[in-house]
């Protein structure tokens, strides 16, 4: 202990040093602004500034590059709230409450439960990778097939907090997602699928572009269609800027149960940061003492459900290196490219890493805790910039809104085409309004079907088609018998009188 | 006109389910060690899609979807709106290659900010490209992300 | 209009590069099939750069077009370049496994091969605590009970896939009853190799030379013809196993260009790959050069297509 201490002092001696701290604070502010515009993820951007670490030596240009993976995650939420344009999969969760709580007013306490979430979250999160990370590495490798498949079941479970005042219709929105996310080619039998011949389709519908579609689009539609003067939001209203009492003392605990829940999940290979969001975002909806205020009870907008998931997004990006650096094992594109980027130097994260490059990593893992106090410093002045932007006149705003929207989708694959489907979307949005079908759920389906799909048939393959393997193995078993529980407990408390919630 | 919506919206779905199917039926039905193919899955997926279309025209035919208010209700639809801002996104689509990424984006802010009833038609033009041209500058200068431009990088 | 000025330059071109055959390409524009990051585009980069480095090229620039095993931006690339002398696209294995799997309309037989650059070889890993020494254990073990060696590598249809099944027809398995496990991405392999969830494991040498230096597994064998510079991992031949086979990428140049400009971007790759900056990126991904141009590249092409396709049938992906 006293040697990871010391490791750690020495560390912060590379971390403050001026130009690696001139180099946090780009990354910090660069990745913020791609958190903030949709489409453009923190993977590409770490790409694109991969050519810089030609020129700069090793300890900025790596400090820079993390900057950007955390400030993304950072910024991310802004226009989940703000627009309803979850431009990452990861903030889908932020904008079901942060955009009710934004059109009643309060943006400025979501925005900053984000934030500081974000913060507590991260600065958790790098704690644990200081202490733990050779632990936690062996502990994620137990994680294969059969277990993700588990878990997978349990976030399936979990999606019944979604589907909004009717049970039927969003089940309706499931299914439609999880029709979406079977197009594009079979990953596992390798044969494309619902594509048409259409070479576009192969790599299946991208995310981005139905989540702006059905969000962003869709309201907008609705909006010039059924209510063009806003007379039915008081999203002009700003009531406060700033968190009350209560806030933080509803934020509190979902910030810490939301690190508990990301942070673990984002060091397992294959885990990405979408389930642990659905998993906070449907604990605080079961947990909280306000069920009603949720959006999907047609409420205001609750804070928990902000500060959940956004906790949860941060710890994973910790989590996420974990195995990064301990194994060199990347668990998403962005982690994938930085590896790249230590490679350009001749660094293999992995390992051998911290005996090879020890100074360094220490100086990377002490800048993450630079990093993480440098993005609440540079975001929460924000917040009351942000939330002022509501205050734009209806026309401008939602023409801004669909601007971003479609600068996200055009640049994903740069192709015009994605517009007109981003547009066809939006009308099918407009409808799922109209009628009061949640669209949360078809994002929710097109992301764990195909991965679901993928991890029960490896699974299964592992285990020669012996689908007992999810209850032989023991953390398989345990996602089982926990998804069983979640399944069936509300059904035991009803029956003796307690009612949680209403279903048709 | 209710009713009618919402027979079409469960005969969507259903038709949907049977598309599905179709397709479920003409994959390989090669399926390895897993006992489950590519077929699988999908086959599942056409089951829930024809439950649920099927529970949704019945609640369709005997007195409306569950738990519904039609909040809309009195309010006619702004057709005129949404046509601008349809016409907004369809001609950024058709312009982004053409006279490029500013112009298109620009554009679309004024369309539909138009279409929300906005009457600064100019105003808005500079509101749009002072809010593109950052962008745009990111993209092509900083990532050197190519999109489609008039003139150089900086247009 | 714009086709006529087109032309003009063209011929213009056209005899600039009969006067001068050895002037430089002006300003080459590499179209990359998938996103940043991957091997099409480290190929693609690192070969723009060597090439301004030997004064081949002015400038270069990049287009990144991922999707569909880079058969998205190969279509992209035939129609939008046609007749251009300075536009190159990097290819691979992989694309022509996509073409062999996808059929697109636009294929490789519709732009112009430059040239072949490198191989990236495969290894066979297990956990350290395995039983399996050698790929001989493996092949006993595949000949006993195919079902019971679960193979993890990346998606099928990849040079990871073939190989395994090239492996088991030598054995005299039938290779349509192998179990093969495909992860998406190397990571996701070598951590279902890591944690034992997976029998043996197959990925390019240069993803899993750090596990295997590091003792948390054991390399059996390489895919290469003979053993890997300065490594001592014996290759499947030396294990009585007759496979050979690799992750090869290049360039072609675009549809409808003349001899004169295809020989011109030939001669400025070539020159490109003898710059250091090159041999540097060439070691720092554990490639092996393999340069091969023009003519006889374009037969090795003929010769992967109908490879990777009879592959494909014998395991099933296509008919």
């Amino acid at each position: 202990m006293i040697e990871t201490w010391n490791l750690l002092l020495g560390g912060f001696g590379t971390a403050l040093q001026p130009m690696n701290l001139m180099w946090a604070f780009v990354g910090c502010a660069l990745g913020t602004a791609i958190g903030v515009l949709p489409g453009i993820g923190p993977a590409l951007t770490v790409a694109m500034l991969l050519p810089v670490t030609a020129k700069v030596e090793p300890a900025g240009a790596l400090i820079m590059l993390c900057g950007v993976y955390y400030g993304a995650a950072y910024g991310g939420s802004t226009t989940s709230i703000l627009m309803n344009t979850p431009g990452e999969s990861s903030s889908i969760m932020t904008a079901l409450e942060g955009n009710a709580m934004a059109k009643h007013g309060r943006a400025g306490p979501a925005l900053a439960t984000a934030a500081i979430g974000s913060f507590i979250a991260g600065t958790i999160g790098v704690i644990l990778l200081t202490l733990f990370a050779p632990l936690v590495a062996d502990l994620a490798l137990k994680f294969g097939p059969a277990e993700f498949f588990s878990l997978m079941v349990l976030a399936f479970v979990t999606v019944s907090s979604v589907l909004g005042s009717s049970m039927l219709r969003g089940m309706v929105s499931l299914a439609l997602g999880l029709a979406i996310g079977l197009v594009g080619m079979d990953s596992i039998a390798g044969i494309p699928r619902y594509t048409a011949g259409v070479p576009e389709l192969i790599d299946g519908i991208e995310f981005v572009l139905v989540a702006v579609g059905l969000f962003a689009v869709g309201e907008a539609l609705y909006s010039v269609l059924y209510d063009p003067k806003g007379e039915n939001t008081q999203r002009n209203k700003l009531t406060s800027v700033w968190m009350t009492k209560d806030d933080w003392k509803r934020s509190w605990p979902a910030w810490l149960r939301g690190t508990a829940i990301g942070f673990p999940f984002g060091s397992v290979p294959a885990g990405g940061a979408e389930i642990p969001t659905f998993l906070s975002y449907s604990a605080e909806r079961k947990l909280s003492k306000f069920p009603r205020e949720f959006s999907g009870e047609g409420g205001k907008g609750a804070i928990e459900g902000v500060a959940g998931p956004e906790a949860a997004n941060n710890a994973t990006a910790a989590g996420a290196l974990v195995p990064l650096l301990t194994l060199g094992i990347p668990t998403s594109a962005t982690a994938a490219i930085l590896i790249a980027a230590f490679q350009n130097y001749n660094i293999q994260p992995g390992p051998l890493l911290f005996q090879t490059s020890g100074p360094l990593v220490w100086g990377l893992i002490a800048s993450l805790y630079v990093g993480n106090v440098m993005l609440l410093v540079l975001n929460l002045p924000l917040v009351g910039m942000w939330a002022r932007l509501l205050t734009i006149p209806k026309p401008q705003l939602y023409a801004g809104i669909l601007v971003f929207a479609s600068i996200g989708v055009y640049g994903m694959r740069q192709s015009a085409f994605d517009l007109v489907l981003m547009y066809v979307i939006g009308v099918i949005g407009v409808v799922m309004r109209r009628f009061d079908f949640p669209v949360a759920p078809v994002i929710v389906g097109m992301i764990l079907g195909p991965m679901s799909e993928k991890q029960l048939r490896n699974a299964l393959s592992i285990a020669q088609g012996d689908w007992l393997i999810f209850f032989k193995q023991p953390i398989a078993c345990t996602f089982m018998v926990l998804t069983i529980a979640v399944m069936f407990i509300p059904i035991i408390l009803r029956k003796r009188g307690v009612r949680l919630s209403e279903d048709d | 006109m209710q009713k009618r919506w919402q027979v079409g919206i469960a005969t969507f779905i259903l038709l949907l389910s049977i598309v599905f199917g179709v397709g479920a039926s003409q994959m390989p039905s090669e399926t390895g060690y897993a006992g489950i193919g590519a077929a699988f899955v999908p086959t599942v997926v056409t089951i829930f899609l024809a439950a649920v279309g099927a529970l949704l025209m019945w609640q369709a035919l005997s007195g409306g979807f569950r738990n519904f208010t039609d909040s809309v209700v009195g309010l006619a639809a702004d057709n005129r709106g949404g046509l601008w801002v349809t016409g907004g996104i369809l001609l950024m689509s058709l312009l982004i290659t053409k006279a490029g990424f500013v112009v298109a984006a620009t554009t679309l802010f004024v369309c539909v900010a138009r279409g929300f009833g906005s009457k600064h038609t100019l105003r808005d033009a500079i509101t749009g490209a002072a809010l593109v041209f950052p962008v745009f500058w990111l993209f092509t200068l900083v990532l050197d992300v190519n999109l489609p431009r008039l003139f150089n990088d900086w247009l | 209009m714009k086709l006529m000025l087109r032309q003009a330059l063209l011929a213009v071109a056209t005899t600039l590069a009969l006067s001068s055959a050895a002037l430089a390409v002006e300003n080459v524009k590499f179209m990359i099939g998938a996103n940043p990051g991957g091997g099409f585009d480290q190929t693609g980069r690192g070969l723009g750069k060597a090439m301004i480095e030997a004064g081949a090229a002015k400038s270069v620039q990049f287009e990144n077009k991922g999707g569909a095993g880079g058969t998205i931006g190969l279509a992209q690339f035939a129609n939008a370049t046609k007749g251009d002398g300075n536009a190159m696209i990097v290819t691979g294995a992989v694309m022509v496994g996509a073409i062999v799997q996808n059929k697109p309309p636009v294929t490789l037989a519709q732009v112009t091969p430059i040239a072949r650059l490198f191989y990236e070889y495969n290894v066979f890993v297990v956990p350290a605590n395995s039983p399996l020494k050698t790929m001989k254990d493996v092949v006993d073990m595949l000949k006993k009970d195919p079902g019971s060696v679960k193979w993890g590598g990346g998606s099928r249809g990849s040079v990871d896939h073939i190989s395994v099944a090239q492996i088991a027809k030598d054995a005299g398995v039938d290779p349509t009853k192998i179990n093969y496990v495909p992860f998406q991405g190397g990571g996701e392999a070598s951590a279902a190799i890591l944690g034992g969830h997976v029998t043996v494991g197959t990925s390019g040498w240069n993803e899993m030379v750090q596990f295997v230096k590091s003792g948390k597994m054991r390399a059996l064998a390489v895919t290469s013809g003979t053993r890997l510079a300065g490594e001592t991992v014996p290759t499947l031949k030396e294990q009585g196993i007759n496979v050979e086979i690799g992750n090869w990428r290049g360039v072609y140049g675009a549809a409808g260009i003349t001899p004169a400009q295809r020989k011109a971007l030939i001669d400025a790759v070539v020159a490109g790959t003898k710059q250091k900056s090159w041999n540097d990126a060439l070691a720092a991904n554990d490639w092996s050069a393999a340069v091969l141009t023009g003519d006889e590249f374009s037969k090795f092409v003929d010769a992967e297509h109908k490879r990777i396709e009879e592959s494909m049938r014998v395991v099933g992906m296509v008919k």
